[in-house]
């Protein structure tokens, strides 16, 4: 009897253990972490050159998944009569792809910096596995947040994606604002996964399924319906508030912004790197989702107010982002307010109401225009952290000071600094100027045209600021020496800026394109078939009363 | 004569009040260990109702993850982080208002889920299997990847909790 | 009526109930009689001897005493916390009890044949779990004794308890697994019966029995594990401030909490109720029949002779728990934190994975179980030899920086 109840067991079937192969790639290099911690010993050189080797057969797991998953839809794994865990469309698979190439990066960066200062990052060459596993583990949970619709999943990725990252940042146990800015994260990302549990908890009670898909059509007849109370509609959004303030502290949207500069000033560098480009792109990822999910079957038949309030949240992100920054001193701070302002940039993208036409092949302009930013933004923001830590490991210091004179003392860190500096302003000859000129056009297509005002008027004052540092590091010469930096370093970051003057102008076009076409395969949630034929809606109550248990 | 009828409804009012009386305890002591010890009464009185509803793992879980384990973490943690055992609690005006606005917030939200529930039960379902085992089939089943996903997180925040714990020689 | 209330479930469940805690708690009184005899009897001396014929009336006399003795309360104690306490303690330590599978079924002559009721408190499906839930509640009497006393020592009693029950709990739950995945139910009379039907799990599971054995001591506070006491550290660790009858309370959980423990010891690995191992076969050897007839009867004297083995094999655990405490020393905090984590715990999650591998190829009751963990600890014992690193030996990380420190023996503490 008990064999026969092992065999009842679901299995996946093969195709779909293969299908989730990108996070079997980042869940095997957190295994072979701690083994090769166990038996060739706690060395943070080896559980390093894994991390990179994981990232990279991660990414490559993700190229050859990516032309599979257009062709057949793949959407991923669940037993028979179950809404789907995870999903795995392209969507999925390049968000993991570019999580993979940044993790990849930052472990690069880190391995720098253990190179040049023994006395920095010493907590984290004792303690390599343990930085390394909390490091891949939170990569693991933002590959989670962009593969799946199942609001249980997404807690349990948001939680994954969280909990590693507050320890990371608190890595340094002896250093006093890396233990507060660490405590400020986990008191901030304990409030907003309460908030978060309590408004999924709302959803489910109110629809009884746990899928976002069947949440959104339900949540769109319920707000369309002329006969539903005010009361009622008050209630809806106030459990889909608490379910976008746990998305919002992923990226650091206005209200639940508050932790990002202490913790991007207290944390390492590379810590600080990951977190402001990383957890953004996921969260930015499982927003679009959540936000397709429930605006689409809204857009014909109703005029939002929850595009209008999402755009509302982008501006005020944007503006109090790009505010703050101005008075800042430290470059770190400040670039943890440009990430806030990004984030807002970015925010934008999901006020944009696209409705698939049947049979069109067009892709959503959101998806299209976000996935342009989020890889430009990588680079910018890798070349500029970059530029910051080799800065900070060559002079011990991060405030805009230490730049001064950069363009004499280490020409080229400043040449790619500057190129970093105004791409994220956006202007003209470098990505950052595509990324934001091609989502301006985005929103301006769908009338928004208030939000393209806000937009540049920030790009405007942001260019005050950015320019703060080029003023220091070309105009403000204090006679200090010049300094060496290492070889790796140097080539990191001024790759970085390569890339972002390749995708300014010469292979923009490619870049569009290949974003466009990435987003008509995006998310077809006609289409969506999984391997076992899942009925849509779960059960309303999947565990029945139980047998009385008194003899 | 059938006891239940009468024993029933006995019961669940014991444990219903057992748990209001200790919520609104929770709310307004000023000591915060009295508070746990009240949450302590809460906790157990829904574990009761659980029971009282045949829930019986719910309940159980309820016991050791709530009462037995987050409970003793809350008491452990108040206990060795107040300076002084007599701290008080004194919440500003302001900080009340708050509370109650977002109290009342909720209560209507799970007024609309208790009244928008079809709450008719089909005939009493005396040969249903126990309920540990549907659980553990659906936890393998349906939520076979959340469960696996669990297990990944709760590795990963073991390793950085013994490394934030240990200390650096 | 008396038929009436005997013959219906839930009067034969109150009954037992009462009579339960009528016996316990008359218990609990001669336990601490029992425990000063045996302490008396392995060092040599008399014991109680003056109150009654073999000072048998020293509990009644004790039970005066602490009634009599004034009550002190410590002026800045939290009056509320500081009564409730031990009040919790007595209260958590008795509703575990209610699920032991004493009686079996039985069959009263004016009921109509073929119908049986189940002599015991409660079946609860989940019994297995149950007790886990209560078992972790019990924590709160020593915590908010230890705190609501405002004193240091009674609060570093309170600290330890925590962490020690928060650790112990942990490989109780594995050797609980390995039993769960094999018997493949929760119900403790179920559980019984299957091992009337095969084999005692203490043969079958030796190593989660030992696990068990340990744990137990442990969530009893019972020495070696009676940190949150510990006399000559913390005078009296949680309850240096209680008096009369308070502190007996505390007492009275105590004892409560080691009934309940070995009765949950005897049910899950000792076959419950059955009077020798293996009373199936040995029912076809002559004259042994009346074995599997205690066993399996339905007859009311055959729950009345259950309910003796019952409670025999409970006073049995009981000694054996005098009898540890009366031999070991106890260990220091960070060797009992070790010993969990570093051996029980292992070793637990070792067996639950050998019993789940077993399970998966075939029926695993058999000898093969056995050798299995047998051969786990033979592991662990040569993995701990090798590595020179004793389990409950000192702390070396702490002491290699310390000029002054006492230097590690070579000759490792065993347990």
């Amino acid at each position: 009897m008990l064999l026969a109840i092992a065999n009842s067991f679901w299995m996946p079937d093969l195709d779909a253990v293969v299908a989730i192969g990108p996070l079997w790639g980042l869940a095997g290099t957190i295994v072979a972490i701690v083994l090769a911690a166990l038996v060739l010993g706690r060395s943070a050189a080896v559980s390093s050159v894994i991390t990179i080797i994981g990232a990279t057969l991660t990414a490559w797991i993700c190229f050859t998944h990516a032309p599979r998953v257009a062709q057949s839809a793949w959407a991923g794994l669940a037993p028979a009569g179950g809404s789907p865990m995870l999903l795995v469309d392209n969507f999925a698979i390049l968000f993991i792809l570019l999580i993979c190439l940044f993790l990849a990066c930052v472990t690069g960066l880190w391995m720098i910096g253990a190179s040049t200062n023994a006395r920095e990052s010493a907590a984290h060459l004792r303690n390599g596995p343990e930085f390394f596993v909390l490091l891949v583990g939170s990569a693991f949970g933002m590959a989670l947040m962009v593969s799946t619709t199942n609001l249980l999943m997404i807690i349990l990725a948001i939680e994954m994606a969280s909990l590693p990252s507050y320890a990371i940042v608190g890595f340094q146990k002896r250093n006093r604002i890396a233990a507060e800015a660490s405590l400020k994260y986990v008191l901030f990302g304990a409030v907003t996964s309460a908030l978060m549990a309590y408004g999924i908890s709302l959803l489910y009670g109110f629809y009884g399924t746990l899928d976002v898909n069947e949440i959104g059509r339900l949540v769109s007849t319920e707000l369309a319906a002329t006969d539903t109370p005010a009361a009622a509609k008050a209630l809806i959004s106030v459990a889909l508030f608490g379910l976008m303030a746990g998305i919002g502290f992923k990226i650091s949207a206005v209200p639940f912004h508050f932790w990002c500069p202490d913790v991007f000033e207290g944390a390492s560098i590379e810590v600080t790197t990951w977190l402001s480009v990383a957890s953004k792109a996921a969260g930015l990822g499982l927003l679009l989702r959540i936000i397709a999910a429930v605006l689409q079957p809204l857009a014909e038949t109703f005029d939002n107010p929850l595009s209008t309030t999402v755009a509302m949240f982008a501006a005020v992100t944007c503006t109090v982002g790009n505010l703050a920054a101005f008075p800042q001193t430290s470059v770190k701070r400040l670039l943890a307010y440009s990430s806030i302002a990004h984030a807002g940039y970015m925010l934008m993208a999901g006020a944009i109401i696209w409705q698939a036409k049947p049979g069109s092949d067009v892709a959503n302009p959101a998806f299209a225009a976000l996935i342009v930013y989020i890889i430009v933004y990588l680079f910018m923001n890798l070349g500029a952290f970059g530029c910051t830590a080799l800065v900070y490991w060559a002079t011990g210091s991060e405030k805009i000071e230490a730049f001064r004179g950069l363009g004499r003392r280490s020409p080229l860190i400043a040449a790619a600094m500057t190129v970093c500096l105004f791409s994220l302003v956006g202007l003209p000859p470098f990505g950052g100027f595509i990324a934001k000129f091609y989502l301006l056009m985005a929103l301006f297509k769908s009338n928004l045209v208030w939000l393209v005002a806000v937009a540049l008027l920030n790009s405007i004052f942001s260019l005050y600021f950015y320019s703060r540092i080029a003023y220091a590091m070309y105009f403000a010469d204090d006679g200090k020496p010049a300094f060496s930096v290492p070889a790796f370093g140097r080539a990191l970051v001024i790759a970085a800026a390569i890339v972002i003057l390749l995708t300014g102008i010469p292979i923009a076009g490619g870049l569009i394109g290949r974003a466009n076409q990435f987003a008509s395969h995006l998310y077809p949630i006609a289409a969506r078939t999984t391997f076992a034929e899942p009925q849509a809606a779960a059960a309303k109550d999947p565990i029945p009363l139980a047998a009385r248990s008194a003899p | 004569m059938n006891v239940n009828t009468w024993l029933e409804p006995i019961v669940f009012f014991l444990f219903a009040g057992v748990v209001l009386f200790s919520a609104i305890g929770i709310v307004l002591t000023r000591n915060i260990v009295r508070a746990a010890l009240f949450l302590l009464g809460t906790l157990g009185g829904v574990a009761g109702l659980y029971f009282l509803l045949m829930a019986n793992l719910l309940a159980a879980i309820q016991l050791i993850v709530y009462a037995g384990g987050t409970l003793v973490l809350i008491v452990f943690g108040v206990m060795l982080t107040s300076k002084s055992p007599w701290v008080r609690f004194a919440p500003s005006r302001s900080e009340a208002a708050a509370a109650t606005t977002i109290g009342l917030v909720l209560f209507a939200a799970l007024a609309k889920i208790v009244t928008g529930i079809d709450w008719t039960v089909a005939a009493h379902p005396a040969d249903q299997p126990a309920t540990v085992r549907q659980v553990g089939n659906l936890l393998l089943q349906q939520y076979l990847v959340p469960f696996e996903v669990a297990s990944v997180l709760l590795l990963v925040v073991m390793i950085g909790a013994a490394y934030l714990a240990r200390p650096e020689n | 009526m008396i038929q009436e209330i005997l013959g219906s479930q839930l009067g034969l469940s109150i009954c037992i109930i009462c009579l339960g805690l009528a016996v316990i708690l008359t218990a609990d009184a001669y336990c601490i009689y029992f425990e000063r005899k045996v302490s008396a009897w392995m060092q040599d001396r008399y014991g109680p001897n003056r109150v009654g014929p073999l000072g048998l009336l020293q509990p009644l006399a004790d039970g005066i005493k602490f009634i009599l003795k004034e009550e002190f309360i410590p002026a800045r104690a939290d009056k509320i916390l500081f009564y409730i306490a031990p009040a919790l303690g007595v209260i958590i330590a008795l509703v575990g009890f209610v699920i032991l599978p004493i009686g079996g079924r039985v069959h009263w002559s004016w009921m109509p044949e073929g119908t049986t009721l189940l002599a015991q408190g409660a079946s609860v499906d989940i019994g297995v779990l149950y007790l886990l839930a209560v078992g972790s509640l019990t924590v709160y009497g020593v915590v908010l004794g230890g705190w609501a006393s405002n004193n240091k020592y009674a609060f570093y009693g309170a600290m330890r308890s925590a962490a020690q029950m928060l650790s112990y709990e942990v490989p109780l739950g594995l050797a609980l697994m390995t039993l769960i995945l094999t018997m493949g139910q929760l119900r403790l009379e179920g559980i019984v019966t299957g091992q009337i039907d095969s084999a005692w799990n203490a043969f079958l599971h030796p190593v989660a029995f030992l696990i068990m054995l340990i744990t137990a001591l442990a969530e009893t506070n019972r020495a070696p594990f009676d940190l949150a006491e510990a006399e000559q550290e913390l005078i009296g660790g949680y309850h240096t401030e209680y008096s009369s009858m308070k502190f007996a309370q505390f007492f009275l959980a105590e004892y409560t909490h080691m009934i309940t423990a070995s009765g949950l010891l005897t049910a899950l690995f000792l076959g419950g109720y059955e009077v020798l191992p293996f009373s199936r076969l040995l029912a076809g050897v002559n004259g042994l029949s009346w074995l599997y007839w205690i066993s399996t009867s339905v007859s009311p004297w055959a729950m009345v002779l259950r309910m003796a083995v019952f409670c025999g094999k409970i006073s049995f655990f009981i000694f054996v728990m005098m009898w540890l405490r009366w031999t070991l020393v106890r260990f220091r905090f960070d060797q009992l934190m070790r010993l969990s984590w570093k051996a029980l715990v292992p070793i637990g999650m070792a067996i639950v994975v050998v019993q789940g591998v077993l399970l998966y190829f075939g029926r695993p009751i058999s000898w093969i179980s056995t050798a299995a963990e047998i051969g786990i600890l033979v592991i662990a014992a040569m993995i701990s030899l090798l590595s020179g690193k004793p389990i409950t030996g000192r702390q070396l990380s702490l002491v290699e920086d310390d000029e002054h420190a006492i230097r590690p023996s070579k000759t490792p503490v065993t347990v």
